[in-house]
């Protein structure tokens, strides 16, 4: 992840990557899919260590309240891997239309962002802590909302 | 080094630069072509799970149920 990073980074500052856009998005992707991997088994750990905690016998009300407990972060989790499905789709859906992926598949990663930082921020009030997006995915999204433009026009 | 010797080397090295520096940008990313980018980013999806609590809780479960129980 780390030489994605450090590629995606390369790119930003204008030198020239070799990378398409289509590239840049779908290393963008794969980075945060990664991060959210790595949330998803911190999640499996806390969980599984909770259960055994407060309910050794594992008793079916002692289960189903733990459950209940971890239910929003489970909501919070899936709405990650939605968005970044949505991410993904929109990113296909772009290159085979032949517009711009940067801008098609704004709205997709921004939601992408929401959800992390919700997922984030769930966690923490579990005293749960996950990776941040790094500054490199969060630049791939720009600051205003831009009309989806050809591919042929954007390189101009 | 003199003036002219730089703009020599500089002659020598920036094609090369030009030709290969995108390549190995590319390789350090381990995605050479759109097609396999967007197929590494399917993989990293396909591995996440759906409710990772709940699927956590229930594998306990699982292996609990797995036990042998002792006589």
């Amino acid at each position: 992840m780390k030489n994605s990073l450090f590629a995606l980074a390369l790119c930003f500052l204008g030198t020239g990557c070799g990378m398409s856009p289509t590239q840049v998005q779908a290393v963008g992707i794969s980075v945060a899919a990664d991060l959210t991997a790595g949330g998803e088994e911190a999640i499996d750990h806390a969980v599984r260590a909770d259960l055994h905690n407060t309910c050794p016998t594992l008793a079916d009300t002692c289960v189903a309240t733990v459950r209940a407990n971890w239910a929003p972060v489970d909501v919070a989790a899936n709405a990650v891997v939605a968005a970044l499905t949505a991410w993904d789709a929109a990113l296909d859906i772009a290159r085979e239309a032949g517009v711009n992926p940067g801008a098609a598949v704004l709205h997709a990663a921004r939601a992408l962002v929401a959800a992390y930082e919700n997922l984030r921020e769930t966690l923490h009030a579990l005293h749960i802590e996950i990776s941040p997006l790094p500054a490199a995915i969060t630049a791939l999204i720009p600051l205003e909302t831009s009309p989806l433009i050809p591919l042929e026009a954007s390189s101009t | 080094m003199t003036g002219a010797e730089v703009i020599a080397l500089l002659t020598l090295v920036l094609p090369l630069v030009a030709k290969y520096a995108p390549g190995v940008l590319a390789s350090l990313t381990g995605h050479q072509t759109d097609e396999e980018a967007l197929a590494h980013a399917d993989a990293k999806l396909t591995a996440l799970r759906q409710n990772p609590a709940a699927s956590a809780i229930d594998d306990e479960l699982h292996r609990a149920a797995a036990k042998p129980t002792s006589p």
